[in-house]
């Protein structure tokens, strides 16, 4: 008997994933009153298509899409997704602050007093001393919501959100270089890449599903190469073909060096060069390429060697690999790079290897930023939920940008600040300071994720603040410091897109009622509006109805995806935008005539940027820069924060997974050999470590995955926390703080 | 063992827990030396803090043969761990898993196919081509051809 393959899939799902989470008995037999309903997984930003299995209104199972890009594999968080619904700690009725506790409230008493507060500050100290603090994690619509309601309604642009911790390096990365933000190219491209270059990135742990498919390329393809540079050989190094290991801080001058063999080396392609690429310097595109080849004669292999610790040799190698000619690059990397107070630069220096091989826009060849939340791209970076941005592409600082988003807004002209708001750190600094005094916190977890933490956990709790957190449990480490907390619906309990690391856009359906009192976001905030007064500004029934809006506001810009409708994304297992009219089939790649609906037909050359005035991206000259802090005999290791492939952000989900909070939630302290035995330390004793701006203690684990005078510490552990200690300095371009690197000491506890 | 500290976090793993206790009865495997899976007979796995330490790690001493298979197949380099299969060391701990843990990353494999009939049975046969813990396969021919 001959069935579709959808039928197929449909069975498939249906008869299989229930047993496998540990289910009991009754609910793991295959049946048919199990509804499916197509979602996304609600961590990473890899964007893993899935099927969530409904009983009786509950979340029972769920099932990788096989039709999605994630080819049917979910990593094991994905796995247990079903546990969080169901989870202890679900937060259920809205709490107002009581002494040092808090007391069960009616959401409209809950309401009231937010609306009041937040009504209060405005007509007492102005738009400018309310805020809202959002994250990659909220749905698009949420967090178009959020925006237009602070920028058109409240008029302050103080609206920013985690992915300033997270992305905002390579945001401003792609548009310094390119012009606009978001990658050009996508998961498919792993597919054809001859070699791999991942630098700051441990994607077998923070993007399991990709390095999948990464490992899948290297074993089928052929002679394939993988290049990974990080100061620790990390699960992602075992793959590797060369593993550079490196003093923190020190990755600009290997990446300098490698683009130097380039052009030694002849590695160069003097066609796109001449026909796509530009200079400059600073913030302007007006260097040549002599003194682009100048600079780059100051990094010699050795040089950065020296300056890196690392083998001159390798640098080269690995500049070779990458350039030569006839096969694809492709480079990702994460946090590692944008995590930095040159983070900018770090990404302007990957873009510059693509750009003088011209190993872009062919399939295999991309710069390809992987994203650490899953509808930072689409939610945040893309809709403009940010101080300093409007939606798709548009800017505070530009007039016209502003004029554009006042008419599709329908609110008078003048109407939206021409002034950036706060960007996170300073948007905390702010509240510690009293300028910001209302504070609207959704969907993340400022509390622990932020760097220097103690300095805004005091903030947040300071005397005349007023802080309200969205969240679907609790406690967590920011909901413990709220005035309101108010019971977020979660995930599967509400609708709305994601838009992951690829351009890619996707329906997650409602597949059951919110637990308790529980509201989506998305109404919480429609709510908010209509007691601030500005209903009209939000006035949509459903996140469907806002979306169509969303269509309109995107329509005619770099971000065209306004063929994106709602049926379409029903039917579809994720769509690539560029997207601009119904049938489109979506963009592999961007700025590619022929694949890009935005690049004109007629154009002489293989690629426009059309984010850039001239149509050509920019090879900046950036050299190398030390980290904010450097080690020194009082503080004299350097720490490095990341993640493991157990736990996601700051673990208010995954911790409450039975087998994942088992697995590495508490987070250790990894030392190589050495530095444990100069400290006397051995496996599972306690150290504390101390930075300038605090300290913590955590079990040693010695390995020498880690390297000499390195510490690393993991972020999800909520008890021990590493934001003790990290260092809120900033990148001044993008205003990411400097997770990544700064200096501690360790002693024996 | 270290001791844990009355943590933040110590409510959040015991909540866990004790949902786990409450679904998992039923879950846990025999350490049988069948080759084929043996079904739902109870042995426990001792508890551990697995927080400082892995299974792997324990495993490289306690069964090293196994411990070596998985880390150089395709789940050791994916990092498919230990639990992922086996559950964790609490109630639900499964010492032989069958191929139910199996279906939910590998479902159209574990359906037999595109040539699959609707209501057709889930395989359960995955370990007789695929060895525990190294998972390579046996045999020339791939039953799954044509799958991605």
């Amino acid at each position: 008997m001959a069935i579709s393959r959808r039928d197929f899939l449909k069975t498939a799902a249906a008869a299989s994933a229930l047993s496998a989470l540990g289910l009991p008995g009754p609910v793991a037999a295959a049946d048919g009153a199990t509804k499916w309903v197509k979602s996304v997984c609600r961590y990473c930003g890899t964007g893993c298509g899935l099927y969530v299995g409904v009983r009786d209104d509950k979340v029972v199972a769920v099932q990788g899409d096989p039709e999605n890009h994630n080819a049917g594999f979910l990593c094991v968080k994905g796995m247990l997704l079903p546990q969080i619904m169901q989870a202890p700690g679900r937060l259920l009725h809205p709490l107002v602050r009581q002494g040092d506790g808090f007391r069960q409230a009616s959401w409209e008493e809950a309401m009231g007093l937010v609306a009041a507060r937040f009504g209060d500050t405005i007509a007492k100290y102005g738009p400018d001393a309310v805020g809202f603090y959002g994250s990659g994690q909220g749905l698009t619509e949420e967090t178009y919501a959020a925006n237009k309601l602070f920028k058109a309604g409240i008029r302050t642009n103080n609206v920013d959100g985690n992915p300033r911790l997270c992305m905002a390096g390579a945001t401003a990365g792609y548009v310094s270089t390119f012009g606009k933000d978001e990658p050009m190219g996508c998961y498919e491209d792993i597919d054809h890449a001859d070699v791999f270059f991942i630098i700051g990135s441990n994607t077998a742990e923070a993007h399991p599903i990709l390095f999948r498919r990464i490992a899948r390329r290297k074993e089928t393809g052929r002679n394939v190469k993988v290049i990974v540079i990080d100061p620790r050989r990390t699960a992602t190094a075992r793959i590797a073909d060369l593993h550079i290991a490196f003093t923190p801080g020190t990755d600009l001058a290997i990446l300098n060096a490698m683009a130097g063999v380039l052009f030694a080396e002849g590695l160069v392609d003097e066609a796109f060069l001449r026909d796509h690429v530009t200079f400059g310097e600073g913030a302007e595109p007006s260097r040549s390429r002599t003194d682009y080849e100048r600079l780059l004669a100051d990094y010699t292999p050795a040089k950065a060697a020296a300056m890196a610790g690392c083998r001159a040799e390798d640098i080269v190698q690995a500049a070779r690999w990458f350039g030569e000619k006839g096969r694809t690059a492709i480079s990702m990397w994460c946090m590692g790079l944008n995590q930095r107070a040159r983070g900018v630069w770090a990404n302007n220096l990957v873009h510059n290897l693509h750009l003088v091989t011209g190993k872009i826009g062919v399939p295999g060849s991309t710069p390809l930023s992987l994203t650490g939340q899953p509808n930072a791209c689409g939610g945040v970076r893309d809709g403009g939920a940010l101080s300093h941005l409007l939606p798709f592409g548009r800017v505070v600082a530009n007039e016209k940008h502003r004029g554009e988003m006042e008419k599709l807004w329908s609110v008078p002209a003048g109407t939206l600040s021409p002034k950036n708001g706060f960007a996170t750190i300073d948007l905390f600094r702010a509240v510690e300071e009293g300028k910001v005094k209302s504070l609207w916190v959704m969907c993340t977890n400022p509390g622990q994720s932020l760097p220097n933490v103690d300095r805004y956990r005091k903030a947040m709790r300071r005397e005349g603040a007023f802080v309200v957190v969205t969240e679907a449990f609790h406690p967590t480490r920011t909901s413990e410091l709220a005035d309101v907390v108010l019971p977020a619906a979660l995930w599967a309990e509400k609708e709305g897109v994601y838009g992951c690391t690829e351009r890619r856009y996707q329906l997650l359906e409602k597949s059951v009622p919110p637990q308790g009192e529980a509201r989506p976001d998305f109404d919480i905030l429609c709510d908010l509006a209509r007691r601030l007064g500005h209903g009209k500004l939000l006035p949509w029934k459903s996140p469907e109805e806002a979306w169509a809006e969303i269509l309109a506001v995107a329509k005619g810009t770099p971000y065209d995806f306004s063929g994106m409708t709602r049926d379409r994304l029903r039917e579809a297992h994720g769509l690539l935008w560029p997207l601009p009219v119904e049938g489109h089939p979506g963009t592999k790649r961007r700025y590619v005539k022929g694949e890009d609906p935005l690049v004109p037909a007629a154009h002489p050359q293989r690629m426009k940027f059309y984010g850039r005035p001239d149509g050509k991206a920019v090879v900046w000259l950036r050299p190398q820069k030390p980290p904010e802090e450097v080690t020194d005999a009082a503080y004299p290791l350097y720490l490095t924060t990341g993640r493991v492939l157990e736990h996601w952000h700051t673990a208010t989900m995954t911790s409450r997974c039975k087998e994942l909070a088992h697995t590495n939630l508490e987070t250790v302290a990894e030392l190589h050999p050495q530095d444990a035995a100069r400290l006397g330390v051995k496996d599972g004793d306690t150290v504390r470590i101390a930075s300038r701006r605090g300290a913590e203690k955590f079990a040693v684990k010695v390995t020498d995955a880690s390297r000499v005078g390195l510490v690393f510490l993991h972020m999800h552990d909520p008890d021990r926390m590493c934001n003790h200690l990290t260092i809120d300095a900033v990148d001044p371009i993008s205003r990411q703080p400097e997770f990544k690197i700064c200096a501690v000491k360790v002693e024996r506890a | 063992m270290r001791a844990k500290p009355n943590t933040f976090r110590t409510a959040l793993v015991a909540a866990a827990l004790f949902s786990a206790a409450g679904l998992g009865a039923a879950c846990a495997g025999s350490r049988g030396g069948s080759k084929a899976p043996a079904s739902r007979a109870s042995v426990a796995h001792p508890q551990v803090d697995a927080s400082s330490q892995s299974c792997a790690g324990c495993h490289a001493d306690a069964t090293p043969q196994i411990a070596k298979e998985w880390e150089a197949g395709r789940h050791g380099l994916s990092l498919v761990r230990c639990y992922v299969c086996h559950g964790s060391t609490g109630a639900d701990f499964r010492a032989r898993p069958d191929t139910a843990g199996c279906r939910s990353c590998h479902s159209l494999q574990a359906m037999g196919g595109p040539g699959a009939v609707a209501g057709a049975e889930p395989r359960s046969d995955c370990f007789t081509c695929h060895a525990p813990h190294a998972l390579s396969a046996k045999g020339k021919t791939n039953p799954h051809a044509g799958l991605r």
